[in-house]
């Protein structure tokens, strides 16, 4: 097993090739990487993040430095709190204020890099988005084609008029 | 965003989501519509639904279910609201779904016997009255207690009171898309005259005092504008018939959009033929299914039986004891009216969830006792809190159109287990009991009042709980009592987990053991229960309350993780209206 490493900066790489230096403590928001050098121990090279390109990365780590004073979520804490609210604070919604493309980009590296608090934004936000609003609406906002046809909407819509007011 | 995200990741966005817009998002396309499906579906969102039924259908009712009924939105869907009129002392208004131009309001006069009708145009109760009726409940109550006139009775003081006082029991009228029951409860302390086995048909005799009237259900057809009074009774003829007590309340669930009503009673039945001898008994739930379209001379009922071994009722019945009691917890139309094989019949499919009270319950050992020695007194208004256990039946309705003949099928009964709880009662003379699960959590509510000596008479009570918040609570009992009271809430909340709960945190099947006398332990280990699909209730939250009319609030005494968005309402809101059951803060 590696000795724990006095280590004050990381490097990561995106898959573009671009190393950035961060502090040790703002990469370890990142459990993937904060696994990753206890177990390396001190590590030199650039650690190859290589699902995320730079801007992503560089999004990812501004959130991380921002709230690398949060105190990190227990290990088993899976509540059901922790989904049942969908508030999120001012500088999150600022943060996440992205186009859509770069909105799921950012999930899909905190997911690969195992960040739960920034996750948790992330889908918040899309949830966000989605909240009630009409089918239509939801098509317009994704670009989604319509694939049903009348008779097919006009059945899902008796289906689900057991969910609706009567 | 599914094309971008993987399906776990959109699971998670979905986590976030309400399920109104889960159903919702099934109507986007196709591919969203399976994703939505798959993760709506899954066995941890729908632990009651057992795979013979439609799992997407179960979701979207607990979702219809789920949905908070704040006031606003009562007001907007004209489901039920309180109109603060002092002159009615008990107001429910109702719109027909099939007329949203016009309101029903039910309104109590302040006489308390006079039960108007009202028909106003639009949505505002205080809208010019179209048409109005008003059904005096004294003569209705007469005729049907064997009394030849509104006849005084004396309170717990010894005093007269003029006239007999009624209430609308607001947890059990509701409105369906046939007809509109109103629910008056029985009334305590009336005379009447006659036999005291017969006391419907003589209005002669001697006079008796009664403790408690049955209950007077009314259906109103909301097309026809009809009400009629419905008389439901039980299965005379039955060889093993036993009486039901007086003293247990009747709790109804309407069927079919409100064409039948239905309940249940634990049945008890001996095993083998008339032998007198024999200890044996039968027990399980008697269906009792009433048909509310037709008048009184017309009416007719239906009703099952099913069986199994639970024989500690059959103890409380041969000792004479009412037994436990049947109390709805919700129902799910599970099956909407479908057309059959062929075209000449409707099948549809309804859920009933309920839970009991009484004999099985945390006293069920001090009740074991009491039965031992005969002098400890026994007393239902000290029986504890039920055990959690939620049994679940399904009713199968088949209409055959030419005829408009009904036929039900009663499905096996399944249960679920809970961990059991402890709550010690206290002296409480009154217990107000809600169970609800509006999702997958099962909230449990009660309200306990308990009356202390005061001698300011009836008009201070009375005014005394607006301030309290909780008129139906007083409006139940201080018609006729002259005291104060003292009021307790209590509210504990479970949710759900997914970990199996083990037999021997079921103390409620263990226990059986520790009350039945020694002799019989070895036939107990013969119907020992197996729990199917337990589920395990996580304890999220206990609190209790005490407050006094004279001491003010004490809302200090509540617990600031307890509040109304924890029940589906919204922040600052006083209370939140669930199904069948008011929650307040």
């Amino acid at each position: 097993m590696a000795t724990p490493s006095t280590q004050a900066t990381v490097k990561l790489q995106s898959n573009d090739n671009v190393v950035i230096e961060v502090e040790r403590a703002i990469a370890e928001r990142s459990v993937l990487i904060k696994n990753m050098l206890e177990d390396c121990g001190e590590v030199t090279d650039a650690i190859p993040i290589s699902n995320v390109n730079e801007s992503i990365l560089r999004k990812v780590i501004e959130w991380c430095e921002h709230h690398k004073n949060d105190p990190v979520a227990a290990e088993n804490e899976n509540d059901d709190s922790r989904k049942k609210t969908t508030d999120i604070d001012e500088w999150d919604q600022k943060f996440m204020n992205v186009d859509q493309e770069m909105l799921f980009e950012i999930i899909l590296a905190a997911n690969f890099l195992d960040i739960k608090p920034l996750l948790d934004t992330g889908c918040k936000t899309v949830a966000n988005m989605i909240k009630g609003k009409s089918p239509e609406e939801i098509r317009k906002l994704f670009n989604i084609q319509n694939d049903f046809t009348p008779e097919e909407e006009e059945q899902i819509r008796r289906e689900n008029e057991w969910a609706e007011d009567r | 965003m599914l094309s971008l995200l993987p399906a776990e990741l959109c699971f998670a966005v979905f986590d976030f989501l309400h399920d109104a817009d889960l159903v919702r998002l099934t109507r986007v396309s196709k591919t969203w519509m399976a994703y939505t499906n798959t993760f709506c579906t899954s066995k941890s969102r729908l632990p009651f639904c057992n795979d013979k039924l439609d799992r997407w259908k179960s979701f979207c009712h607990e979702a219809h279910l789920r949905q908070p009924l704040n006031e606003k939105r009562i007001l907007e869907k004209a489901s039920w609201a309180d109109i603060r009129d002092p002159q009615a002392c008990s107001v429910i208004v109702r719109r027909p779904p099939n007329d949203p131009a016009t309101t029903i309001v039910i309104e109590l006069l302040a006489d308390r016997h006079t039960l108007r009708v009202r028909w106003v145009e639009g949505t505002d109760p205080e809208c010019e009255t179209v048409r109005w009726k008003n059904i005096s409940l004294l003569e209705i109550f007469a005729a049907d207690q064997g009394l030849s006139r509104p006849c005084p009775y004396p309170n717990r003081e010894g005093k007269q009171h003029e006239c007999l006082v009624f209430h609308i029991d607001r947890d059990r009228t509701y409105l369906a898309s046939h007809t509109t029951v109103v629910w008056i409860p029985g009334i305590y302390g009336y005379m009447y005259w006659g036999e005291p086995e017969k006391r419907c048909s003589c209005v002669k005799g001697e006079l008796h005092y009664s403790g408690l009237s049955e209950d007077l259900i009314f259906a109103m057809d909301v097309e026809t504008l009809e009400l009629r009074k419905l008389t439901p009774y039980r299965m005379p003829t039955h060889p093993y018939y036993f009486p039901r007590s007086r003293e247990r309340f009747d709790h109804w669930m309407p069927l079919d959009q409100g064409q039948y009503l239905m309940t249940l009673y634990p049945y008890y039945g001996r095993r083998h033929g008339l032998d007198e001898q024999l200890e044996e008994y039968d027990c399980g739930f008697e269906f009792i299914i009433f048909n509310t379209t037709l008048k009184r001379d017309e009416q007719w009922q239906s009703g099952g039986l099913i069986i199994f071994d639970k024989k500690e009722w059959a103890y409380d019945r041969k000792d004479n004891r009412p037994g436990p009691r049947v109390v709805f917890v919700k129902q799910d139309h599970i099956l909407p009216p479908t057309d059959a094989t062929d075209d000449s019949k409707t099948v549809e499919c309804v859920r009933f969830y309920f839970c009991l009270f009484g004999a099985s319950g945390y006293y069920r050992s001090y009740r074991f006792l009491a039965r031992q020695a005969s002098d400890t007194p026994w007393d239902f208004g000290n029986e504890s809190f039920h055990p959690p256990v939620v049994w679940t039946t399904d009713i199968l309705l088949t209409t055959t159109r030419a005829t408009g003949l009904a036929e039900f099928r009663f499905l096996p009964i399944d249960y679920v287990v809970y961990p059991e709880f402890n709550y010690v009662p206290s002296d409480h003379s009154f217990i107000y009991r809600r169970i609800i699960i509006p999702s997958r959590r099962l909230l449990v509510f009660f309200e306990s009042v308990m009356p202390e000596p005061r001698h300011n008479g009836l008009d201070n009570a009375s005014s005394a709980s607006p301030e309290l918040g909780i008129e139906h609570c007083i409006s139940d009992i201080n018609e006729c009592t002259s005291e104060d009271f003292y009021y307790s809430r209590t509210m504990v909340q479970y949710e759900i987990s997914e970990k199996p709960v083990s037999r021997r945190d079921c103390t409620w099947l263990t226990g059986i053991e520790d009350w039945m006398p020694d002799s019989q332990n070895q036939e107990i280990e013969s119907w020992q229960w197996e729990p199917r699909e337990l589920t395990k209730l996580q304890k999220v939250v206990q609190w209790e309350e005490d407050r006094h009319p004279e001491d003010g609030h004490s809302d200090n005494l509540k617990p600031s993780y307890l509040t109304p968005t924890d029940f589906g309402g919204h922040h600052g809101e006083d209370w939140v209206v669930l199904k069948n059951c008011i929650v307040f803060f």
